[in-house]
């Protein structure tokens, strides 16, 4: 009897075990939602970090470097003249993946958009649509009717896909066991997507900085009070002079910039910057001996830069919402205008300098991006930079060389 | 061999790709799963209904618990006993193992050889197993088709080995006697 039911149940299960029912479409619907629902959970404390990140970025980078001013305080310490604002935009974009959108853009012939790689910096360069809402490269629902058995295969090697960076060849397809169909598929998805991670050619984008600063006249370089600002004005007694404290505006940088990854998490961006250095002082003006002013002087520098950073990814959500990044890197600045406007001055009174040299800094620092759709981030980049004098004419820069720095931007991915 | 039956290089890839969010390579999991995972809920719910709200549940979980896939196994192996342990879940959560513990000794058991079974249709099985009694069929999905020892079927309903084993055989003599009717 015992050999009777083992035959019975082995012939139960023979019927049983592969069986396979057609699932409504309802069902993907519900799952799909749900997955929806679980990933906005999981990313709304990230929505609330994000914020949270760039007001404590800022608000330690104003008490670092003491330029944080209470109600009350010495008027002229500090007068931010610009500043850099971003103000994010939630946008959520996880949209549903039917099979007949896979059906018409297989009957296309398209071939989807890479993924977005686990590990990279930003979106890699999208060829054709929304990772998430592109066609499915869906395997096979015809592959369920297959009779085979299931094979236990225990101890097979595990590669990741990490380590697979190859095209899959159609050989290797067929050996995993796939139908035609399926197979290319999801090869071409995944050759498509190794391409992509070779070509992982990103522009960063526009991107704005702005670099809080003061003055603090214990890390001054040359000191404070009557400085020769201007020499060689006419004479050897013409020239700007400065005397009392100058009144920095907040150093104000944009710029473009590409990144290219190098490996999986590391990455080099360099770009061209512009940046604007002001200050106001009081101080005096001696251009000949019958043109002489004593007043507010504005003053202001133009730079341009060429920036070279490195990038580490630290962390990456699984949904790739934010990226948190280490970097470091340097910047060589030329200064294309040096301008003094002579305040409440009748006729002419703007008096220009030639500065010579290279400006370089160097920095270190923290970055968070937190994608705002599939093309549009929005990144915050803390860090500390110290700028190496160069015979550059008096900024910020020049009187506070190390400084907080708080880039803040949009980054376009294409 | 099938979609996710071994651990090829393209599977390991779309795997990877489930794990991070990816919807395209979670759909495709789904469409390779779901056929069989549904029929798989429907014979232990009994119903479609009920069956569906089970897949829904299952494929939410197998999602959320991916990352504990080390790949030893097929994925295919793997994905049963969730839905198995999220049917069970639900069994339980609704009392029904308990109502069939009392019928338990409602039932004799057929003295006749087992009838062959391979000239029925799964469709007309899988309706005979649906009217057996929720612990009947739990017991004899788990061991028949699943292949769990009665010990892990013990542990997994919270029953003994010997409710176990009864169960099972009562089961398998319901059957036998539907089949019986219906070849009369």
């Amino acid at each position: 009897m015992q050999d009777n039911w083992q035959e019975f149940d082995r012939q139960m299960k023979s019927v049983l075990q592969d069986a396979g029912e057609k699932v409504p479409g309802r069902v993907w619907r519900a799952v799909s939602s749900r997955l929806d629902s679980a990933a906005a959970s999981a990313a709304l404390w990230w929505r609330w970090a994000v914020p949270a990140f760039v007001a404590a970025a800022v608000v330690a980078g104003l008490f670092l470097t003491g330029t944080f001013k209470p109600a009350g305080s010495p008027a002229g310490e500090v007068d931010i003249l610009a500043q850099a604002d971003v103000v994010p935009s939630a946008d959520d974009n996880t949209s549903d993946v039917t099979s007949d959108m896979l059906a018409g853009l297989v009957a296309q012939d398209e071939v989807p958009a890479p993924y977005v790689p686990k590990s990279g910096f930003s979106a890699p360069v999208r060829r054709s649509g929304n990772v998430l809402s592109g066609q499915t490269g869906a395997p096979a629902a015809e592959a369920l009717t297959a009779e085979e058995p299931l094979k236990e295969e225990k101890g097979a090697e595990i590669t990741t896909v990490e380590d697979k960076t190859e095209d899959i060849k159609t050989e290797e397809v067929k050996e995993a066991g796939f139908n035609t169909e399926t197979a290319a598929q999801w090869a071409r998805i995944q050759q498509e997507e190794n391409r992509g991670k070779r070509a992982e050619v990103k522009l960063s984008g526009l991107y704005a900085q702005g670099s809080v600063g003061g003055n603090d006249s214990n890390l001054s370089y040359g000191g404070n009070g009557i400085s020769r600002m201007a020499p060689g004005m006419g004479s050897a007694y013409a020239g700007i002079s400065e005397a009392g404290q100058s009144t920095y505006g907040v150093p104000f940088t944009v710029g473009l910039g590409v990144r290219f990854h190098i490996l999986d998490k590391l990455s080099i961006g360099t770009g061209v910057d512009y940046s604007l250095l002001t200050r106001t002082f009081t101080g005096s003006y001696n251009g000949n001996s019958a043109d002489r002013y004593e007043g507010s002087i504005y003053h202001s520098l133009q730079y341009v830069g060429v920036p070279v950073n490195v990038y580490y990814d630290l962390l990456k959500t699984s949904d790739n919402l934010i990226n948190l990044y280490a970097w470091g890197g340097g910047e060589a600045e030329y200064c294309i205008s040096n301008r003094y406007r002579l305040m409440e001055r009748s006729g002419s009174n703007v008096i220009t300098d030639r500065a010579g040299g290279i400006q370089f800094s160097a920095a270190l620092g923290l970055g968070m991006e937190f994608k705002l759709n599939d093309v549009l981030g929005l990144y915050a980049d803390p860090s500390v930079r110290y700028y190496f004098h160069g015979n550059q004419p008096k900024s910020v820069r020049t009187d506070k060389p190390f400084m907080f720095n708080f880039d803040a931007g949009l980054r376009f991915n294409f | 061999m099938q979609l996710f039956d071994d651990n090829s290089h393209l599977n390991t890839w779309m795997l990877e790709k489930a794990r991070e969010g990816d919807r395209r390579a979670q759909k495709a999991i789904y469409d390779a799963l779901a056929s069989k995972m549904y029929a798989l809920c429907i014979r232990y719910m009994g119903d479609r209904e009920t069956a569906e709200d089970v897949l829904q549940d299952g494929f939410v979980t197998l999602f959320a618990k991916l990352d504990t896939y080390t790949g030893e196994g097929s994925f295919e192996g793997w994905a049963r006993k969730i839905f198995v342990n999220t049917a069970l879940m639900s069994l339980r959560k609704n009392d029904v193992l308990k109502e069939s513990d009392e019928m338990d000794s409602a039932r004799g058991v057929t003295s006749e050889a087992p009838s062959a079974v391979q000239d029925i249709g799964y469709k007309e099985l899988c309706k005979m197993i649906s009217e057996l009694p929720a612990g009947f069929r739990t017991v004899f999905n788990m061991y028949v088709v699943e292949g769990y020892s009665h010990q892990d079927i013990a542990d997994a309903l919270g029953i003994s080995v010997n409710t176990s084993r009864s169960q099972l055989l009562r089961a398998r003599a319901m059957l036998q006697a539907k089949i019986l009717e219906r070849n009369k």
